[in-house]
């Protein structure tokens, strides 16, 4: 579920990498108040150890495809929120300036949805539910929940990032339904691995996981019983599966029917619907945020906006002349290419 | 002993889940000399090497470097004076250039500027290894990581330096390039090994481990040509020290 | 992208030559500033956006970047672009842009700009990743003001990178190898990342023991600092002023109407 840059506005990625940026500024003093040194080689190369888990794929019982874990629940328990933060980042911007997945101005939603969720999130819910001196019945429950939340509130997420960028034509009921079913088995599946990584570790290494999770003697002792983990996912799916329904129902859409109260017209402006052109009618009455771009029919005259829009309206491009002068741009760049190609010399080694 | 560079008195070490690694060693290395830490598998050699500058702190016994003792207090000195290199270079060479490899220690205590750069820049000439400052250590081969760990040790100028395996999985022409460079430095060198030739290269003493105690002690040449204690301890005599170079056929080659 | 791929860029990023030459943050300031201007066009922009190709196109060509592997990855759009792209065409069939007798429809517009944001979001990312090695990319970060914390975890993570890789790599190969046919298991792929973490734990003890031989004060410090000059300032002056005058004048339609009133 990585957001692109393609679909993203600047003020939508602006935003995001401003929220991301503060959070890890946060974590990072948070960080530096602890003081454990020892950390700081232990969180690069688990870092390391994310990218060489999430190769690992497996089918999926029962449906013939395959995944891989994020991790972000797994390391919140193992060193914590910050730490835990921090590194998921570090993974992200790994992958964003070094492997190309997923995009430079996206790298805030993306920290965001994948990091802040997960960790934070993650670690509230562990605490909450296997508080102190958890036994194997509270752990397993508490780290199967903590990433089906995550991953749901990050699709969530993604879906609220796509619309309010405007570049996507999705609406946003059946968008929403469908990121929130399809990332719920996968939050499920995120969970029982990691249940299972976070016993297996403590059987070899516990000092790992034994401070940080609080664990005593109530771990030591207890057996482990799949039935609360099991009602737990029984009554996670059946929620979702509601709000799955719900959204991809024929109903209006419940944000769109939101907006329309608070506009005071019930009625869609554009044909093709969208929450976009609510957002737009809004905006365009207070000019805070800069034109979502509207449909510019051929021959209408260019509007001055009204408000200040930050960037110039330019014309979608949708005349003859434009057309023309793509081919024509595309046409001088292939002749500079080529002639750069001649003048630039040879490949220099590796040095 | 006065004048030791490194005296070992009494050392102890149980790991954590109880396995003893180390019982009463004693021993001392004078300035500049080169001794050969051997013994077989698990006889606690490395747990040795990593007590000498408390990265595993013995639960008895104690460390004298220079004459001082290893505390709490000295440790930061200590540790100057005291390069250790690892087992496994990628575990030691943890920053992206070999140049910050390399700048790593004396960064750390407050050498910056061009004296680091100086300092720096011949520690790496020193190996062999000019030209090679911005790699990326994932980059080298086997015995240039080999070479660069040494250069990260040596550029402190340290007084004792202990070697942790240094010839695994180095080629032949690496090995001789190490096993030279090695034999020409000043420092006192403890060289755990399994590699007896080089020890018998390198070493005017050897320490015979086996099961955290020390069992024997002196001149290689003896040492590790008496077949009776080597095979008591795991070990072979070195090829270059057996009486009748008798070869091993290889199986396919017998009974014509 | 492949983890080849990846391999490749990162060891192209290490040669010498003009553009690997510039100073770290003028590239990734100004490949920020480029990417801000692509997507800061109204969603139906098409033809102004073909101009910004001139940005990747030099740098990679300049900065001898493998334009097979650019290609390539270009090509290979991501899936979730494409994904939620193609319901633009299907959900928005408004004509608005006439050619002859052929009509297209505003949502198969609002497509083809975002394949084309795509090109050049992933093309100048590209470009960047192959003219600017990883640290260099940390240690830019670092001077724009990146926490501290973060810049030495990224130099760490991509140290032990392809270290972890290979380990699961081969843990990966290895099973294979015995299971014969097909992905693992759900409890043997758990197996194995219980094992690859405890081998992190591992390595990690022990890089956490080399850095405290070498006095280790908690503070990662980078021994040598960028120096800025004056082709840098040159560097980011030129995209900045060029980004913004493509963004305010509508340049591409200029030309068309140029060749044809």
């Amino acid at each position: 579920m990585h957001m692109a840059d393609a679909l993203l506005s600047p003020e939508v990625g602006i935003g995001f990498l401003v929220a991301s940026g503060a959070c890890l500024g946060y974590s990072a003093k948070k960080l530096r108040d602890e003081g454990d040194e020892r950390k700081a080689p232990l969180m690069g190369v688990l870092g390391a150890f994310v990218f060489a888990a999430q190769m690992i794929n497996f089918t999926i019982p029962g449906t013939g495809s395959s995944g891989h874990i994020t991790g972000g629940m797994l390391l919140t328990m193992i060193v914590g929120p910050y730490a835990a933060f921090l590194t998921i980042a570090s993974v992200l911007i790994a992958q964003a300036l070094f492997f190309a997945d997923g995009g430079l101005l996206a790298l805030g939603c993306n920290i965001w949805n994948m990091g802040f969720y997960p960790c934070f999130v993650g670690w509230l819910i562990y605490k909450a539910i296997a508080g102190r001196n958890p036994s194997k019945r509270r752990l397993s429950v508490a780290a199967v929940i903590g990433p089906v939340v995550a991953l749901e509130m990050g699709a969530f997420s993604v879906v609220i990032e796509t619309l309010l960028s405007g570049k996507s034509e999705l609406p946003f009921g059946k968008f929403f339904a469908l990121m929130l079913g399809i990332h719920f088995p996968i939050g499920l599946i995120e969970g029982l691995v990691t249940v299972a990584v976070i016993n297996f570790v403590y059987g070899i290494r516990p000092e790992v996981i034994k401070v940080n999770l609080g664990l005593g003697d109530a771990y030591e002792r207890g057996k482990r019983s799949y039935r609360p983990v099991i009602i737990t996912m029984l009554i996670a799916a059946l929620t979702v599966g509601g709000v799955v329904a719900w959204f991809a129902s024929a109903h209006p859409d419940g944000l769109e029917w939101a907006v329309g109260r608070m506009t005071g017209s019930n009625e869609l402006a554009a044909p093709h619907g969208g929450v976009v052109d609510k957002f737009g009618e809004i905006q365009k009455k207070t000019a805070i945020l800069p034109d979502y771009g509207f449909k510019e029919p051929e021959n209408a005259p260019k509007k001055e906006g009204e408000g200040e829009p930050h960037w110039p309206q330019v014309s979608g491009g949708t005349s003859l002349s434009g057309a023309i002068g793509s081919f024509i741009v595309l046409a001088i760049s292939g002749l500079i290419g080529f002639a750069l190609i001649k003048i630039r010399g040879k490949k220099p080694h590796e040095h | 002993m006065s004048g030791a560079i490194v005296e070992a008195r009494g050392l102890s070490y149980t790991y954590p889940d109880g396995t003893v690694a180390l019982e009463e060693v004693s021993f001392s290395v004078a300035p500049g000399e080169a001794v050969a830490l051997v013994g077989p598998s698990g006889a606690g050699k490395s747990t040795l090497l990593h007590c000498l500058i408390w990265l595993l702190q013995p639960q008895k016994g104690e460390v004298l470097i220079a004459g001082r003792q290893v505390s709490k207090k000295t440790l930061k000195d200590v540790r100057a004076q005291v390069g250790l290199i690892f087992q496994n270079p990628d575990d030691q060479l943890f920053m992206p250039t070999l140049y910050d490899d390399v700048a790593f220690g004396p960064l750390n205590r407050g050498i910056e500027g061009e004296e680091l750069d100086k300092r720096v820049r011949k520690a790496i000439a020193d190996r062999g290894l000019a030209g090679m400052e911005d790699k990326f250590p994932g980059h080298l081969s086997g015995g240039q990581k080999r070479l660069a760990s040494l250069a990260a040790v040596l550029v402190l100028e340290p007084a004792v330096l202990l070697l942790d395996e240094p010839s695994t999985n180095l080629d032949p022409k690496s090995r001789r390039q190490l096993i030279r460079q090695l034999d020409a430095l000043d420092s006192a060198r403890i060289i755990a090994s399994h590699d007896l030739e080089m020890a018998l290269d390198l070493c005017a003493r050897a320490i015979l481990l086996d099961r955290g105690r020390l069992v024997a002690e002196g001149d290689p040449a003896k040492l590790l040509a008496d077949a009776a204690l080597m095979e008591a301890r795991g070990l072979e005599v070195p090829h270059s020290l057996q009486p009748h170079r008798h070869q091993h056929v290889p199986r396919s080659h017998r009974d014509g | 992208m492949s983890h080849h791929d990846a391999n490749r860029l990162d060891r192209h990023a290490y040669i010498d030559s003009v553009i690997h030459r510039l100073d770290p943050r003028a590239k990734v300031v100004a490949t920020f500033v480029f990417i801000m201007t692509v997507v800061s066009y109204p969603k139906y922009a098409v033809a102004p956006l073909i101009p910004f190709v001139f940005f990747p196109m030099i740098m990679a060509i300049m900065g001898f970047v493998p334009m097979g592997l650019l290609l390539r990855r270009l090509l290979i759009a991501s899936p979730f672009i494409v994904f939620i792209g193609i319901f633009n065409p299907l959900l928005d069939r408004m004509p608005m842009f006439h050619i002859g007798g052929l009509a297209l429809s505003g949502g198969w517009m609002s497509f083809i700009s975002i394949l084309l944001r795509g090109f050049l979001c992933v093309g100048s990312a590209i470009v960047l990743i192959a003219t600017t090695s990883m640290p260099k990319i940390a240690e830019a970060l670092g001077e724009l003001r990146a926490p501290r914390a973060l810049v030495v975890q990224l130099m760490l993570l991509y140290r032990y990178l392809f270290i972890l890789l290979e380990e699961a790599s081969r843990m990966s190969r290895a099973r294979a190898l015995r299971a014969g046919a097909g992905k693992a298991r759900i409890g043997v792929a758990t197996g194995m990342i219980s094992t690859l973490l405890l081998r992190t734990v591992d390595r990690s003890d022990s890089v956490w023991q080399a850095m405290q031989a070498r006095g280790f004060d908690g503070q990662l410090r980078a021994p040598r600092r960028m120096k800025w000059k004056m082709k840098d300032t040159m560097f980011l002056l030129i995209v900045i002023a060029g980004s913004l005058a493509l963004r305010i004048f509508p340049v591409t339609r200029l030309i068309g109407e140029r060749f044809f009133p």
